[in-house]
């Protein structure tokens, strides 16, 4: 379960501030599909990379099975990103030299387990995001919505409790968009794995369970649905 | 340990990777200056060595020998020359020993008059001491039997490309006769048969007749010497040092030089080059460290987004840094190889044909194994700091920047 008590999160920009999120607070049960909705501009980012512990907030507490994360050095930061955490950027961010197998192994095999283990699973991952027949294509050599499924792929490899997308389709058309958020579904239905993912698109909705409306970096209301 | 294997595996991992599928272009290019910053930094190096390499030949080759024996202090010749020869050619690693008479004389030619430096010598002696002989451009060497002879060195008779002409006869021509005056005010005209140049000033300025005539005219002198010349058998296999203590152990009443003791001005020359050297190899590394900063600095910058997803999909910093400093310091051994291959391969030979033509004489490249390993020692270090401080800085970064960031 993530616990989220009065988060606030200000950027300095020289002699002005920015109030990015302003006393934010909520819980995600395990196995949820939650979206954050919102205005551009209205702290949903912010939010996710937070919870993601890629930035720190200015102020308040993240809980993870009521562990408190702001008592981590940047060391066990990375290592939880690494362990429990799995992380989907809009702009698909592979490592261009990397296959696709590569890419989707390279936090297996940064967590240290045998390599014919990760490598396994990378395989299966990419059969279950649809690529089997592209595990050695390097990402110059996949569209975008099939580069976005490795990425989706690899922020799997080591089974996380909590995966993190950050607007997963503003970069593809409907067609990509579509099998990337049934992807989601599937993840989310047969491996009851906890998805938090960020996005504009209305019609994303019907895919959550929860959906978090953000204004001016506070959470207006909660959507749940039924 | 474990943890410490798991960061070098990845870290060597996206190495490998980044080589092997990276832009193979912009790795050629990148080892290819790592090649020429190594050649630039060996080059100068090589050519000053070449420069005191060629001094001291020349000092041996043309002026002393290896070993020069000198009057006792408060004497002014050695007195007994033959037996002082007989002695020096009992001593181990002593192959040829050339007497010699030096004077002063005025000669004048054509209306032009000057003061300059005359060895009387014996003609077959000296011609295996020195490389003098080998060196005449004009004419040839004096004979045993010449009588009224005498050869010039090419800054007495000028010329064009001399370098003291101001100072010399201006033009004088093989079969001139020219006026010489000694010191008592003797006067005798000699025929020029020969013109040398060594391409050493030192060398250059001085004129030779033979030992016979010299003593008809001065019988008074005879057997006596100003200084001996020394060759060394194998100068390779015989110290220097060890045959001059031998001399000095012998009753020979004589002061005995090494050719670098009587290096001089060459020697305060070559001082001062080493300092230069030193001055331009610093300023060289510290050159060679900015440009592979720079070239670390733009590759760092332009992958500064994939290290921040890197670094947010769980990769351990030292994994990233690892890639990175495994990368430039692959670059900086291959660029090591590749430029010494080019430097002894093609640089050394070219220079050897075609050597450069300075003053002091033809100069070739030289460059000491050590230095050269000494160099690559500090190619390495500086290339792991160019290197290491803008993957730090960037690992330093919030992800957040790195990734989205200005």
């Amino acid at each position: 379960m993530i616990r989220v008590e009065n988060l606030y999160k200000t950027f300095v920009m020289g002699e002005v501030q920015v109030h990015a999120l302003r006393g934010v607070s909520f819980e995600i049960a395990d196995g949820e599909f939650v979206g954050i909705m919102g205005k551009s501009g209205s702290g949903k980012s912010t939010l996710l990379r937070q919870l993601g512990l890629i930035d720190e907030p200015t102020k308040g507490e993240i809980f993870y099975d009521d562990k408190p994360t702001h008592e981590l050095s940047l060391r066990e930061r990375s290592h939880f990103r690494l362990t429990y955490l799995g992380y989907i950027f809009q702009e698909f961010a592979l490592i261009p030299e990397l296959t696709a197998l590569e890419n989707v192994m390279l936090p297996g095999m940064m967590k240290g387990e045998k390599r014919e283990d990760y490598e396994r699973r990378a395989t299966e991952l990419l059969e279950i995001v649809d690529l089997g027949d592209r595990i050695h294509h390097r990402p110059k050599q996949l569209s975008g919505g099939q580069q976005q499924r490795v990425a989706i792929a690899r922020s799997l490899i080591n089974t996380p409790k909590v995966l993190f997308a950050d607007e997963p389709t503003a970069s593809l058309d409907s067609t990509s968009s579509k099998i990337v958020m049934e992807t989601f579904q599937k993840l989310n239905k047969e491996l009851k794995q906890t998805i938090i993912l960020v996005t504009h698109e209305p019609d994303d909705e019907r895919y959550l369970h929860k959906t978090l409306w953000m204004k001016d970096g506070k959470l207006i209301h909660h959507k749940t649905a039924i | 340990m474990k943890q410490t294997l798991r960061t070098w595996k990845v870290g060597f991992f996206l190495t490998v990777r980044s080589l092997t599928r990276g832009n193979v272009s912009t790795t050629l290019m990148t080892i290819f200056m790592m090649a020429m910053i190594f050649v630039n930094l060996i080059f100068l190096t090589s050519i000053i060595n070449g420069l005191v390499h060629t001094a001291y030949n020349q000092i041996i080759e043309t002026l002393t020998g290896h070993i020069l024996v000198e009057p006792a202090a408060g004497k002014g010749s050695l007195a007994d020359a033959t037996a002082v020869e007989k002695e020096l050619m009992h001593v181990n690693g002593i192959s040829h020993v050339s007497p010699r008479t030096n004077f002063s004389a005025e000669l004048e030619y054509n209306g032009e008059k000057g003061s300059y430096r005359g060895v009387a010598i014996d003609t077959e002696k000296e011609a295996a001491v020195t490389t003098v002989k080998n060196h005449v451009v004009a004419g040839r060497f004096l004979e045993p039997d010449d009588t009224n002879a005498v050869i010039l060195g090419n800054q007495i008779t000028g010329g064009e490309d001399v370098e003291l002409h101001e100072y010399s006869l201006k033009n004088v021509q093989v079969g001139d006769a020219v006026k010489m005056t000694f010191a008592n005010g003797l006067e005798k005209t000699y025929t020029v048969v020969g013109i040398f140049d060594n391409d050493f000033v030192q060398a250059d300025n001085r004129f030779f007749v033979n030992a016979d005539e010299y003593f008809s005219l001065f019988p008074e002198l005879k057997n006596q010497a100003s200084e001996m010349a020394v060759r060394m058998d194998h100068s390779d296999v015989y110290d220097v040092d060890a045959v001059v203590s031998d001399i000095e152990s012998r009753s020979i009443d004589a002061n005995i030089r090494t050719w670098k003791d009587t290096a001089g001005v060459v020697e305060s020359f070559t001082a001062s080059f080493t300092i230069v050297n030193f001055i331009v190899s610093i300023v060289g590394i510290i050159v060679a460290g900015i440009t592979i900063f720079i070239v670390m600095y733009v590759d760092v910058v332009n992958r500064r987004k994939q290290i921040g997803i890197l670094r947010a999909i769980g990769i351990a910093e030292n994994s990233i840094a690892i890639s990175y400093l495994l990368r430039a310091l692959l670059y900086a051994v291959v660029g090591i190889i590749l430029g010494m291959i080019l430097f002894n391969v093609v640089i050394i030979p070219m220079f050897i044909r075609r050597p450069l033509h300075l003053p002091v004489g033809n100069v070739s490249l030289i460059i000491d194994t050590g230095v050269m390993y000494m160099r690559a020692l500090a190619l390495l270090i500086v290339s792991f700091l160019g290197a290491y401080i803008p993957i730090h800085k960037t690992l330093r970064m919030h992800i957040i920047d790195a990734i989205w960031g200005e």
